[in-house]
């Protein structure tokens, strides 16, 4: 049985469908990454799961049972907030024993595993420190363990690290999912950020204007992506139009040849991103990006004529819009 | 930022009001409490006012009360105001309809409130014919003597309800900004009403209740029109009887006033002290709220 | 909403339309003798008595309203200026000035009143309506500046920065940019200006005296000599206009704020 069930949840703000009927499933241990532009209202659907917004319409089930009208207090399914929001006139310790406190759970117990979640966040020696002394990334760490000391089955993150630096984003990600291995739990993660959903997730579920676009495996997604809005969101896409449909082949199955069969191009921009360089062309069916490594395009400059081609099976027919 | 000087100019017409009504209006009556009347040959500093408006027999009950509707009126005002703040905070849904709500008990003048508290809380009043109708008392004289009584606590009931708005209305933007952000991790952590109330909302919005609890009691002791209104001929508030002294015909009485009005502003004053050390911290509260909302 | 919310929302409504019901039944009440619930007979006369001119009630209430006009645009006028300082900027005396402005906050203003008294006379502003308003000033300036300047501190000055580097005068950003965002807090301190100078007893008869009688004048003996029915009128009078005030004021604010909030979402 799944673990968290949405089935047709809806949601409206004075007739305005802010969702659209959703149905998304959430396996033990998993984690599913909800990933969306600004104002796709993945933030109201974690908001739904977690209690602190009741749906229009639909319902949550949590292991089979109906979670309406139970309140987010009561279900045990923490959240972590983009604003790390730590108390601010408690000690860490009493911020990550908040929850266990909560639940009755006795002083000595609190104690132990607080200090070992402190200590698998490596900030075993911050206990006593307060939230105003840390640093951002610290904090958020910190926000993790907040939620992961109660040792819940499911975690709710609304764009944890969307705060933070590239660096300690992929400090962070490397930590939620170590912390997984320890702890087991299951997650749902909101974010905008596409290379996070592909890094973090064992599902991405991609959302647009209310609705779920897209659900599968990060290789799903990007090998192939449903819609255009989906291929585009996952990352650079070659969109071709043809008269059986569009074609989507990404950037680095494209290989570039001075000689030989294949789409003719002249070459328009070269962008140098360090481990690899993007190329960019003009076809007769339109823009064209290639990407590689730098030596797989030595000698080829702006105005190069070449041959552009990618194998069958890299080429994928978009169903939708 | 630091200001340019006509920045400064134009501070000017307020400062000049400030200073000049409100600064030189305390001054002159401090000059004539000191009893400095030209216009009747006295331009010599004296005291004997005001030990004649603190050494009288009338001046230490007055005192007393005046400090005991204050104090009482003060605790009643923070407890039910906060109360309702946190529990629109906690329990209803910001609006501006409840906004306003919470605001008008504020905006009835003084008098339509000691008006009001008469209506329903004298011995003739709607409680007591309540109390008749269920059959709790049958003479109207054995209705509690809640106005005009010896205590004050008409007095303090009529404070208290024109000040528990105020603070409702001070502590309702901090306790729903701690709300919407701290509490809704709270509860997803699972903290329960009480939890929250103790452990989050009450610590965090202590500073906006402490500067509130502070300006009310500097409030309720200076209170002219409710007093005047519920209370009884002995003894009554400072603020009363330095009001009396002055519109009396005797002209050596309103030396004496100004004297009692001196004695009123040295205790705000010390109030007024208590009030700028709490409002740093509400300073800081009101910081972190702007920085919320930025977010 | 729960109920708990709803509990809250009731207490909420009695304590504030609990007390209008027993006035609203004196100001029709005839004869209400004890012990009574409700009155015996009615009457209209009461009602008829106030909203007589030569009652003194409806003049009552016009000065009240003129002068409590005059004393919010006043207010509003000086304290612009030093609440944008206070709010903006940061110098050395600072907190001298700001106790300066809060302290008739909590000082009772009767005292300066009292020591203006003689000054007044002087000058000719007793039994005038030039000194009521002026000394109406004094306990409610301070809380137009802190709630303006508290205003200003929320809103910044990021956007007024960007109008000038994009060339705009001084006085154009005041009036397009400044302004309509500082509406709420405006509103908010005029509200309280205008119904605290609606409602003044006790400086109002210090420096006015039978001169100056706004409605709390008229108001006042009766309520004193505790002729309820007719207090009871004058009281309802006097309160409709905070009422009526605030709601129309914070209604006006609320459309406003949305009207603004749709175009900057669209823009």
């Amino acid at each position: 049985m799944s673990q968290i069930q949405l089935s047709g949840i809806a949601k409206s703000y004075n007739e305005q469908f802010v969702l659209h009927p959703i149905t998304l499933t959430v396996e033990p241990g998993e984690i599913l990454v909800v990933l969306g532009p600004s104002g796709c209202g993945k933030s109201t659907l974690l908001g739904i799961v977690a209690g602190l917004v009741e749906p229009s319409r639909g319902q949550v089930l949590f292991n089979g049972r109906s979670l309406a009208g139970v309140p987010a207090e009561r279900r045990g399914i923490p959240m972590v907030f983009q604003d790390h929001l730590l108390f601010p006139g408690m000690t860490i310790a009493e911020n990550i024993a908040f929850g266990l406190r909560a639940r009755g759970v006795p002083r000595a117990e609190r104690d132990d595993r607080v200090a070992a979640v402190l200590a698998a966040i490596q900030l075993a020696s911050f206990g006593s420190r307060y939230p105003s002394e840390l640093s951002g990334g610290q904090k958020q760490r910190v926000a993790l363990a907040r939620a992961i000391v109660l040792r819940p089955p499911l975690m709710l993150l609304d764009e944890p690290f969307s705060s933070l630096d590239s660096m300690l984003r992929r400090e962070m990600r490397d930590l939620v999912l170590a912390m997984r291995r320890e702890y087991g739990f299951s997650a749902i993660i909101v974010t905008h950020d596409p290379q996070e959903a592909l890094e973090l997730a064992d599902r991405v579920a991609v959302m647009r204007a209310g609705r779920v676009e897209q659900v599968g495996t990060p290789e799903d997604i990007y090998f192939r992506p449903c819609n255009a809005f989906v291929a585009r969101f996952l990352g650079p896409a070659n969109i071709i139009a043809s008269e059986s449909g569009d074609l989507c082949v990404r950037p680095e199955a494209v290989q570039l040849a001075l000689t030989g069969e294949g789409v003719t191009a002249h070459i328009v921009e070269k962008r140098f991103s360090g481990p690899r360089v993007e190329i960019v062309m003009e076809t007769k069916v339109g823009h064209l990006s290639a990407i590689g490594p730098a030596h797989a395009y030595r000698g080829l400059e702006i105005g190069t004529h070449v041959y552009a081609s990618w194998r069958e099976q890299d080429a994928v027919f978009l169903r939708g819009t | 930022m630091k200001p340019r000087l006509v920045h400064f100019v134009l501070m000017v017409p307020a400062l000049l009001l400030f200073a000049g009504l409100f600064g030189g209006g305390v001054v002159l009556a401090l000059v004539r409490a000191l009893g400095i009347y030209p216009a009747y040959g006295m331009v010599v500093p004296t005291l004997d006012f005001f030990v004649r408006a603190t050494g009288s027999s009338w001046f230490l009950p007055s005192l007393a009360l005046t400090a005991r509707v204050a104090t009482v009126s003060t605790i009643a005002a923070v407890m039910a105001g906060t109360g309702v703040a946190v529990g629109a905070a906690l329990w209803i849904r910001p609006s501006w309809r409840l906004r306003i709500a919470l605001q008008l008990p504020l905006y009835l003048p003084h008098l339509i409130v000691a008006n009001m508290v008469l209506v329903v809380f004298s011995q003739s009043g709607l409680l007591p014919r309540l109390l008749f109708a269920f059959g709790w008392i049958s003479e109207m004289s054995d209705a509690p003597p809640l106005i005009y009584d010896e205590q004050g606590f008409g007095i303090a009931l009529g404070l208290a309800l024109k000040e528990a708005p105020f603070v409702a209305v001070l502590v309702f933007p901090f306790a729903a900004s701690v709300v919407s952000t701290y509490g809704r991790v709270a509860r997803t952590l699972g903290a329960r009403a009480p939890t929250l109330l103790l452990r989050i909302v009450l610590p965090m919005t202590w500073p906006a209740i402490a500067t509130a609890a502070v300006i009310t009691f500097a409030y309720g002791f200076s209170s002219f029109e409710i007093p005047y209104v519920l209370g009884r001929t002995y003894p009554r508030t400072l603020s009363n009887v330095a009001y009396d002294l002055y519109t009396s015909a005797e002209p050596m009485d309103r030396p004496e006033a100004m004297a009692m009005g001196i004695v009123i502003v040295l205790i705000n004053a010390v109030l007024a002290v208590a009030y700028f050390a709490s409002s740093r911290r509400y300073e800081t509260l009101l910081h972190h709220m702007r920085v919320g909302q930025a977010a | 909403m729960n109920k708990m919310g709803a509990a809250v929302v009731s207490l909420i409504l009695l304590v504030l339309a609990g007390p209008l019901l027993p006035l609203m039944l004196w100001s029709v009440a005839n004869r209400w003798p004890w012990p009574r619930l409700l009155p015996e007979t009615y009457s209209s006369r009461s009602w008829e008595f106030v909203l007589d001119r030569d009652s003194g009630f409806v003049i009552g209430l016009g000065w009240s309203f003129a002068i409590a006009a005059a004393v919010t645009v006043i207010a509003l006028l000086v304290s612009l200026p030093i609440a944008r300082v206070l709010g903006l900027y940061r110098f050395r005396g600072k907190s001298v000035i700001e106790v300066l402005v809060l302290l008739p906050l909590l000082m009772p203003a009767f005292v300066a009143a009292m020591g203006l008294h003689e000054t007044f006379i002087h000058w000719g502003l007793t039994d005038t309506v030039s000194g009521v308003i002026l000394i109406q000033l004094v306990p409610t300036m301070p809380y137009m500046v802190r709630t303006l300047s508290t205003g200003f501190t929320l809103i910044g000055t990021r956007l007024e920065d960007q109008a000038r580097t994009l060339g705009a005068g001084s006085l154009r950003i005041a009036m397009s940019v400044t302004l309509p965002r500082l509406a709420h807090a405006m509103v908010a301190g005029s509200t309280f200006v205008f119904l605290a100078s609606l409602g003044d007893y006790l400086l109002t008869v210090l420096v006015g005296g039978d001169a100056v009688p706004t409605l709390p004048l008229v108001l006042f003996p009766y309520i004193a000599a505790g002729d309820r029915p007719l207090a009871a009128v004058g009281s309802l009078l006097l309160a409709l206009c905070p009422l009526a005030t605030v709601l129309a004021l914070e209604s006006a604010l609320a459309n406003f704020s949305s009207m603004r909030a749709n175009q900057e979402a669209k823009g």
